[in-house]
């Protein structure tokens, strides 16, 4: 039963519980034993929080069998990104900076989780200060893929997406500032939402940039994805100055796309940075698949994804600097190397650099709500090459850059990443969708046809088990 | 630092950050190469019009 419990969706525990044939305590129980035998494998989590999990587990359930079910996230365990404050738990960043820094306050993400029930099992590794990348300079081994530990698992928030891929949580909160829930979701063939911009609070969330950055769920499936996320806003709607208009229609999720319009962005991966060919056949085929859903696809055509990337950049790296220059003064040893190029480089942008970065954001922000007026959804690339072997450092330095994410940073549109088939070194390939500004709704329904016309995931390995 | 329009390791120094002038040079030089690269890719969005000045002031 236990490897079983491993594989459930959130979905499948609520019901689970409701039906009683499965407890919160049983089932916290269960994945922390899963976690202490496996997780030395992979590295997901830097901290596990077993006493308190199963604390929290322990009053989901007597809440749940007294009839008193909060909601969808009720005795549901959730891991959390290690940039994302739990009160009395290290906020490590996963970098050597940090490594005294206990905060005494929930992040609003996590305030909201506990609201719902939701059980904290700890936090997870990620790139350092979700900049760097795997190195042997970190305080704490880097998170490992799953169906093949020598192969990158992707990040920021790689131990996010591992601990997923692993089946040691089937909820974890990611951030993404330009790319970093959706890239280890569409490696480790997940899903990953990073939704609209300021839809969720960032509240107690160790900043990269605060004007790209995004806190977002990432899970197994894409109802889970909706599910949290719906739940995390009907809390805030209960604060009046949080307050979503946002409507994710849940009971239409499984609706279909039957006459959606959806823009397919070649040039990002046909023109502009050309893709790995297995890469370019799989967009095709998810754009036939949905073709064959009843959606009608036509070709849309954005601004050179060169021209997101270094805008982007510029305003990301002029935030960092921000945040890191008196670390950078003061303690520069104690970042890893690629940490400590990638945030140095902001020191040598200007304000006037920054103002016309500003500027074109404006500019491309224009470009891609012009493109929402003619389609419901956009269908670009996420990343434009497989996974890479962890150890060969110059593959990974090429394919850093080489991606279609963080232009929807740049704008604040919601966008979701997941898996698209497989490469022929049996890792997942990915494809992004992308909706409107709070057109979360559409989206989540684009991604859920999809999911549901290949079973892509379905038919993902179970690391771990016999 | 033929190559170098200017010197990194000056400006980086100028910003404070002596020590990694010291410790970690081709850090700096790294990263200010990253820096150019990204504004050598910046799009060439151009400044809105200023207002031009009119020719005559009103007398008061």
């Amino acid at each position: 039963m236990s490897s079983d419990i491993a594989w459930l969706s959130a979905a499948e525990l609520a019901d689970a519980y409701r039906s009683r044939k499965l407890s919160p305590v049983e089932v916290v129980r269960s994945l922390i034993q899963r976690m202490e035998k496996y997780d030395g494998i992979v590295n997901s989590f830097i901290t596990l929080d077993s006493e308190a999990a199963l604390e929290t587990a322990k009053l989901a359930e007597y809440e749940i069998f007294h009839g008193r079910q909060r909601g969808n996230l009720h005795g549901i365990p959730v891991g959390l990104k290690d940039n994302i404050d739990v009160a009395g738990l290290p906020t490590t960043c996963h970098s050597k900076i940090l490594l005294n820094n206990l905060p005494r306050r929930d992040a609003h993400v996590v305030s909201g989780l506990r609201a719902a029930g939701a059980v904290i099992l700890g936090k997870q590794s990620l790139h350092e200060f979700a900049f760097g990348g795997p190195s042997p300079e970190l305080p704490f081994p880097h998170a490992k893929h799953p169906w093949n530990t020598e192969y990158h698992p992707g990040g920021s928030s790689s131990g996010s997406g591992v601990a997923l891929a692993s089946g040691f949580t089937p909820l974890s909160i990611g951030t993404d500032a330009g790319g970093s829930i959706r890239n280890p979701a569409g490696s480790c063939g997940l899903v990953g939402l990073k939704p609209t911009y300021d839809l969720l609070s960032r509240r107690g969330v160790f900043p990269v940039s605060p004007s790209v950055e995004h806190v977002g769920p990432m899970a197994r499936t894409v109802r889970d994805i909706a599910v949290t996320l719906d739940e995390l806003i009907q809390i805030d709607r209960r604060l009046p100055e949080t307050s979503s208009p946002l409507d994710l229609k849940l009971p239409e999720l499984e609706q279909g796309v039957k006459g959606f319009r959806i823009g397919f962005v070649r040039n990002f991966h046909e023109e502009d940075m050309i893709a790995d060919p297995q890469l370019i056949s799989a967009l095709n085929e998810v754009a036939r698949t949905l073709e064959r859903e009843g959606a009608i696809v036509r070709d849309v055509r954005l601004p050179r994804v060169q021209e997101f990337a270094a805008v982007h950049r510029v305003i990301l790296l002029s935030e960092a600097w921000n945040v890191h220059a008196p670390w950078l003064r003061t303690r520069p040893g104690d970042y890893t190397t690629p940490t400590r190029r990638k945030v140095m480089a902001g020191a040598f942008l200007t304000a006037g650099n920054l103002v016309q970065a500003c500027r074109s954001r404006d500019a491309l922000i224009g470009s891609v709500d012009a493109a929402f007026g003619e389609v419901d959804v956009l269908l670009t690339a996420s990343a434009l090459d497989p996974v890479c072997r962890i150890a060969d450092q110059a593959e990974l330095l090429r394919t850093y850059a080489r991606h279609a994410r963080s232009p929807f940073n740049l704008t604040g549109h919601p966008a979701l990443a997941m898996m698209s088939g497989r490469a022929t070194n049996g890792l997942p390939l990915s494809v992004q969708f992308v909706g409107r500004r709070m057109g979360e709704a559409t989206l989540l329904r684009t991604a859920r046809a999809y999911e549901r016309a290949t079973q892509w995931m379905s038919t993902n390995p179970k690391p771990f088990n016999a | 630092m033929s190559g170098l329009e200017i010197d990194p390791l000056h400006w980086a120094a100028s910003l404070g950050l002596a020590e990694i002038v010291r410790r970690f040079p081709d850090d700096a030089i790294a990263a200010y190469r990253d820096a150019r690269r990204d504004l050598d890719d910046l799009p060439d969005e151009q400044p809105p019009e200023l207002p031009s000045a009119p020719a005559d002031q009103p007398k008061k």
